[in-house]
């Protein structure tokens, strides 16, 4: 495999681009960049236009207006056969009259390019950790081999891209862990750019070098995991990816790159970071997200909103409470401390409280 | 319900409706070699002896295989149309066993006045001028094929749409995605995929086309009999029950040295598929 060249030049560009299916936009206006090499990966709920996206790219709709580029050239209108462009299927889409061999020869010979070809299916299927299952047929193999022969026949033209569309979606979750760390190994390994649809925020941030969220048509945030995570731009990306806490309220003061954020419910006052003024002005509404690990809990005056108990839910290392408090259910996730006993019953009497850094604020 | 009385009740239709048959074809078969209660093969002799029924079972043999080609030609990209077809697909389906739901004698009545010397067709081009005569288009083999495609292309496209509808369309799109351009995806992908409907349907349309009577008999006008209209009048006109069995077992017996290899062939295509699918 040729040694990926770390340059930031794009390989994809998606500009402006809008699909309508019977008036509907499906996609709305996306914008998308993507480098040479990155694992990019499209984040949403079904429905949000990540898989009509992605078959755009791959030639199957034609966008109703807009650009697709690849490498700087204009593809928008190219059959699916005269792009080199990979796709592993939802359902794999394994050719059932053709055993595994002839599955991954399948686009060499439709390119004319069999010289050489046995070397490279079977590099292929190295790679992909099924040698020796050439003859079996591909109703003989198991799930996630029928995986690897997906992936290994997508990549045996060397496409410059590698779309993939929820193809972990079928497999238990075992399973899915072991090919999310491969399919990630064989990315860095190949160094093809890969495009990675699924509605798993989970394999999203784990997999991914940047994530584009999609609702409704439109790219939210498009940024590296770390920041979706983070510092989510929107509400429906502070509540799609992790779970969250969200909170409204009104600035109330703002002096140079602190603020005070009252809260609503509550005439809790706390202070946000820098920015939010130039998000809303004094008197301006405003959106706080913390996520539940940053959440403390203490007793009932050591913070600033009292809260009561509503429920737990122990899952290993960490215990989550869901609390009610004047400014609306609240999720605290905190760490279990080993040998203690449970710390807080259903109904007692709490008070939460965050540090100022993991405050994220989003315009209301 | 004990379990071996079920079984005995469900097999029961199928294996009444099959002792009729083979009681039927045994007489059949029997009647056509027997003369006065001896054995006799004068009725074989006599119809290999008359160059008109030899001709007849040529043209009968050869009017099948082309009904058969062109309802293929017409049924598979039909069938596709309807299997990738996004709207009401049931709608599309209706339409196509339409004809189904018209009396074969009014169909070909149909045909007679389209086709016909002063039927519609020959009208109006020989008073456009194009032809000073009207255009031979029926009583000959062209219109009893075309009568024919009519009333079994239907067969075809079900038979087809059966399979392409077992075929998702991502297989097609796994081709071109590969490379494969629109005629190398056709031969390497849906092809091999919908074989075992295509067969199906060649076998349906081509047993029933050599066994028609009424469309060759109304289109084909005298000249172009075939032998299913010939043995329908060795019963109905002469009363000639064996001779009309030897005919019947001959048109048998040729349809069958069709029909036997590819059904036998069809059987191990559809193993092969079902073992290369997903459990």
């Amino acid at each position: 495999m040729p040694s990926h060249n770390p340059s930031s030049d794009l390989i994809l560009q998606i500009e402006a681009v809008t699909k309508t299916f019977d008036a509907n936009p499906a996609v709305d206006c996306v914008d998308l960049d993507v480098r040479r090499g990155e694992f990019v990966t499209l984040l949403g709920p079904s429905g949000c236009g990540k898989s009509t996206l992605l078959r755009m790219i791959a030639g199957f709709e034609t966008p109703t207006s807009g650009r697709i580029k690849i490498s700087g050239r204009d593809i928008s209108r190219l059959a699916p056969y005269d792009r080199e462009i990979g796709m592993v299927f939802q359902n794999l889409a394994l050719f059932p009259h053709m055993n595994v061999y002839d599955n991954v020869a399948f686009g060499l010979r439709a390119r004319n390019r069999t010289k050489g070809m046995d070397g490279k299916v079977r590099e292929m299927l190295s790679l992909v950790g099924l040698e020796g299952f050439e003859e079996r047929r591909t109703g003989q193999i198991s799930g996630g081999q029928r995986q690897r022969v997906a992936l290994a026949r997508s990549l045996v033209t060397s496409p410059e891209l590698l779309l993939l569309d929820e193809p972990l979606s079928a497999l238990d979750l075992k399973l899915r862990r072991q090919l999310q760390v491969e399919l990630k190994r064989i990315q860095q390994e190949t160094g093809i750019t890969f495009i990675f649809v699924t509605h798993d925020q989970e394999e999203a941030l784990s997999m991914s070098d940047r994530i584009a969220v999609m609702n409704a048509g439109r790219v939210e945030q498009f940024g590296t995991s770390v920041e979706t995570y983070h510092h989510p731009r929107t509400e429906f990306v502070a509540r799609f990816v992790g779970e969250t806490n969200l909170l409204k309220g009104v600035i109330v003061e703002s002096e140079g790159a602190n603020a005070l954020l009252e809260l609503s419910g509550t005439g809790a006052r706390v202070p946000v970071p820098g920015g939010a003024q130039s998000v809303a002005g004094q008197g301006g509404q405003v959106t706080i997200s913390i996520r539940p690990e940053h959440v403390n809990l203490g007793a009932p005056d050591e913070h600033l909103v009292p809260a009561r108990v509503r429920s737990h839910s122990f899952s290993g290392a960490t215990i989550t409470y869901t609390l009610d408090s004047d400014a609306g259910p609240l999720l605290a996730q905190v760490a279990f401390k080993a040998g203690g006993a449970h710390p807080l019953a259903v109904g007692e009497a709490v008070s939460v409280g965050w540090p100022q850094t993991s405050v994220t604020t989003i315009p209301a | 319900m004990p379990k071996p009385l079920r079984t005995a009740l469900l097999l029961a239709p199928s294996a009444i409706l099959m002792g009729v048959f083979l009681i039927g074809l045994v007489r059949l078969v029997s009647s056509s070699l027997m003369i006065d209660g001896q054995f006799d093969i004068t009725h074989y002799v006599d119809i290999l002896n008359r160059p008109d029924y030899v001709q007849m079972l040529g043209r009968t043999l050869r009017t099948a295989a082309l009904t058969t080609l062109f309802s293929l030609l017409i049924g598979f990209p039909t069938a596709y149309y309807v299997a990738r077809y996004k709207g009401n697909r049931n709608f599309l389906l209706l339409l196509i066993i339409f004809p189904w739901l018209v009396s074969i004698v009014v169909r070909s009545y149909g045909w007679m006045v389209i086709l016909g010397p002063r039927g519609l067709i020959n009208s109006f081009i020989t008073w456009t001028g194009l032809v000073e005569r009207p255009l031979r288009l029926m009583y000959n083999d062209f219109g009893v094929i075309l009568g024919l495609v009519h009333v079994l292309c239907p067969f075809m496209i079900i038979a087809i749409l059966s399979v392409l509808m077992q075929i998702p369309r991502s297989l097609e799109e796994a081709s071109m995605s590969l490379g494969g351009r629109p005629a190398y995806s056709f031969r390497t992908v849906l092809l091999p995929l919908s074989l075992p409907g295509i067969l199906t349907g060649i076998t349906l349309v081509y047993l029933m086309a050599t066994g028609a009577i009424v469309t060759p008999l109304l289109l084909g006008g005298l000249r172009n009999t075939m032998l299913g209209t010939e043995i329908f009048q060795e019963v109905m006109h002469f009363f000639n029950y064996p001779k009309a069995a030897a005919l019947a077992t001959v048109l048998l017996v040729t349809a069958l040295v069709v029909v036997i290899p590819i059904q036998i062939f069809e059987r191990w295509l559809a193993r092969r598929l079902r073992e290369g699918e997903s459990h």
